[in-house]
């Protein structure tokens, strides 16, 4: 491209902060950018307000945008309909200017939301994990599982001197992706890897709905955990190897390079009725995550206290949020706070910090009768509508310990999934939302 | 004694309900902010002027009536014709005044989805548009098609019409500047000039600015300049590295021999060449800061952002 016409494009006077949006499995990635698209173009999240905002062009951009108008539109619509999952990376940019008295010139704000796929998140600690022991963290995860026990059976039966055969490689590679799927999709696990097994790399398109992967994937893309020595190993391990620079490439493009800040969703609550094996799960995905986002791009010879003052890229403040956080009352969402907050480890270079945020609120406060005759108690919950019928949902005392001694026998259930409250169709009176304002106060303390 | 734990519980409270409403908002109560004190200062002493002024002028028309009728008539006649023509300037003032907070207005009704197409007809209006543009947006489908149209259609022919006046300006500019023997003279031609051309870019937009108002829409385009400027700094550093590289002097001086039909010949001893073609360096940033400003001129007075 010619040097004048991309001088044209450049604003030094502006300043763009790229924010990716992940999240675990069903933690509602798709409708909170929904949200946060709606309420920010209404004016709605930020404080002091823009005086001017709306949503900066595409160009020749390489990465899809978000199509949030579409999404609102489905939620607001009377029957509602969520967004569907979404399956590749997508970028939703919103030029805002703020007026700055009448002697400055106007400050003028680009934020950019990369939806980052939550699978590739857990990809993070494998850069810094041998293949050896990332195999062994595998297969103690899987013993107790009882759905691995056809794919830990295979590897058992595989002989420690075996040759570096490709056909086994890829029939190991098939039945633990099947595995990794299954997990997934009907037990809701979400502490899964290698993530581009479950999402593949951005710009890949799969033949049918990812059950298969594509035909032109790379070799080095067969491989499965394997906690023995030996030639096939060998193998394997040099396949994890190339895996792992491809991620490492991957995250020095420019489009992931330059995130800067970081908000990670998980739907602690389901976890938390579904049972111990799904709590454990998002804790250890989340321990896993937060471990993981502490870097920054230090030089090593830079202290960290005068390297945090540079701009050496890297995340610099990570939210955890707790989504559908309008399933507890306003009472349990403090606890729901406080149990992310232990669950995501601190410390390092980035600023973190826990949130309970209802992104689309779908519930208000009540109190319910529950039991009958002279053992009906009254408890604060929540209701909402779902099929026409207005169901009351008492969650239970949400307890923010992490102690593995809370009551895991009591009634587990599947939490109802609400239809969103009424909001107008246009945007233009924001979607009702619960601590997104407070969320975006920390995201953005540093620049407004 | 044993606590009794309440187990997590979904019942159903109604079978046919309708959906929720979202609560209504606490809604802060608006707090007037206090006036600068600057601000104070400066209402005190135009109540002070203006005040003391009519009332002397009262004092002197009484006066005048104590000596003769007609000599109070006159000075009637002589008080209100001066009076009249201050007032009429200051009505200039806040009425140009108005015209760039209705810009304002426009340009934040644009910015929202409820108002955006009511907003657009009434800009559109304003500035006696096409009527393909008024359909075109009276059936859009929404505010973001509304506002591509208005950008692609009514402020891209203002656009073509911007860069027209500010070429001949700084055409105009670039000439007076490489012919002035004097700096000073050199700057307040070109200072008169900006000011003409920032007018005449008020004019396009439907405004016409006069007094405070022109003043404000000054201050405005300065501040425009200042990101426009700064975002054309790598264009105008790279006309000027490229006029005032010496070996393409020559290029230069060839294109300025082709330019006087001959008249200079092409192989200039070097000494002049680098001269000419600095005063055409000197001349051509001139020229780029005319655009600029015409650029900062329009973006202050459009209501739809480019």
């Amino acid at each position: 491209m010619p040097i004048l016409p991309r001088l044209r494009d450049v604003d030094p006077l502006r300043t763009t902060v790229r924010i990716a949006v992940s999240g675990l499995a069903r933690a509602g990635k798709t409708s909170f950018l929904t949200s946060v698209a709606t309420n920010l173009l209404a004016g709605k999240l930020l404080d002091p307000a823009p005086d001017l905002i709306s949503e900066a062009p595409a160009g020749a951009a390489t990465l899809a945008r978000f199509d949030a108008a579409a999404n609102a539109s489905a939620m607001a619509a009377d029957p509602p309909a969520w967004p569907a999952r979404t399956s590749d990376i997508s970028l939703l940019a919103l030029d805002l200017t703020f007026r700055r008295g009448r002697l400055r010139p106007d400050r003028r704000l680009r934020l950019e939301f990369l939806d980052y796929p939550g699978e590739w998140l857990l990809d993070l600690p494998l850069l810094h994990t041998s293949y050896a022991d990332w195999s062994e963290q595998v297969m103690t995860r899987l013993e107790p599982i009882p759905a691995a026990r056809d794919f830990l059976d295979f590897v058992q039966s595989i002989e420690r001197g075996k040759g570096a055969e490709e056909g086994l490689a890829a029939d190991g590679s098939r039945r633990y992706r099947a595995l990794l799927r299954h997990l997934s999709q009907a037990e809701h696990l979400s502490m899964l890897q290698p993530g581009r097994f479950l999402m593949p790399p951005h710009g890949t398109v799969l033949p049918d709905g990812g059950t298969t992967p594509p035909a032109n994937e790379p070799p080095y893309m067969k491989f499965f955990p394997f906690d023995r020595s030996g030639p096939f190993t060998r193998l394997l391990a040099e396949r994890y190897d190339a895996y792992v620079r491809a991620v490492r490439a991957e995250l020095s493009q420019p489009s992931f390079a330059r995130i800067d800040r970081m908000v990670v969703l998980a739907d602690v609550l389901a976890a938390l009725h579904a049972g111990q094996t799904a709590f454990r799960d998002v804790r250890a995905a989340l321990a896993t995550v937060a471990e993981s986002l502490r870097w920054r791009n230090t030089p090593g010879i830079i202290p960290e206290r005068i390297a945090n003052l540079l701009p050496l890229g890297g995340i610099r403040r990570v939210a955890f949020v707790a989504s559908k956080a309008d399933h507890v009352g306003d009472a349990q969402r403090h606890n729901l706070k406080e149990l992310v907050s232990r669950m995501t480890p601190t410390g390092g270079q980035a600023i973190s910090r826990a949130f309970a945020v209802a992104a689309v609120r779908c519930t208000e406060d009540c109190t319910i009768p529950l039991g009958n005759g002279n053992a009906t108690v009254i408890v604060s919950g929540v209701r909402g509508r779902v099929n026409r019928q207005m169901l009351g949902f008492f969650p239970g005392q949400v307890n923010p310990g992490l102690a593995d001694d809370r009551p895991w026998n009591e009634t587990f259930l599947e939490v109802p999934q609400f239809e969103p409250v009424r909001f107008d169709a246009s945007g233009g009176n924001g979607i009702p939302n619960i601590g997104l304002k407070e969320l975006f106060a920390f995201l953005l303390e540093d620049v407004l | 004694m044993s606590e009794t734990r309440i187990g997590p519980a979904i019942v159903v409270l109604e079978t046919d309900a309708a959906r929720l409403e979202a609560t209504a908002e606490t809604l802060p109560v608006p707090v007037l902010p206090p006036l600068h004190p600057f601000r104070l200062a400066a209402l005190g002493t135009a109540i002070l002027l203006g005040g003391l002024f009519l009332l002397l002028l009262a004092g002197l028309v009484i006066d005048q009536f104590a000596r003769a009728p007609l000599l109070g008539w006159a000075t009637i006649a002589v008080a209100a014709a001066g009076v009249g023509l201050i007032a009429a300037a200051l009505w200039r003032g806040l009425r140009s005044l108005r015209q760039l907070r209705h810009v304002d207005r426009l340009r934040a009704d644009l910015a929202n989805p409820a108002t955006t197409r009511a907003a657009a007809l009434s800009w559109l209006k304003s500035i006696a548009a096409s009527p393909q543009s008024v359909r075109a947006v009276e059936t859009a489908d929404s505010a973001d098609e509304i506002r591509r149209i208005l950008r692609a259609g009514p402020r891209a022919t203002i656009e073509l019409q911007v860069t027209a006046l500010a070429k001949r300006a700084a055409w105009q500019v670039a000439g007076m500047t490489a012919a002035m023997p004097s700096p000073a003279i050199e700057m307040l031609i070109v200072l008169w000039r900006s000011w003409q051309l920032v007018l005449d870019i008020a004019a396009l937009h439907g405004l016409r600015p006069s007094g405070l108002g022109a003043l404000i829409l000054l201050r405005r385009t300065l501040l425009s300049a200042a990101s426009v400027g700064v975002a054309n700094a790598g264009v105008t550093s790279a006309v000027t590295g490229i006029l005032q590289d010496p070996d393409l002097h020559r290029v230069v001086g060839n294109g300025l021999s082709l330019l006087s039909g001959g008249v200079l010949p092409g192989d200039l001893p070097a000494s002049l060449m680098a001269r000419l073609a600095g005063d055409a360096a000197a001349a051509s940033v001139a020229a780029q800061r005319m655009i600029t400003l015409a650029r900062a001129a329009a973006t202050a007075c459009s209501p739809v952002d480019e």
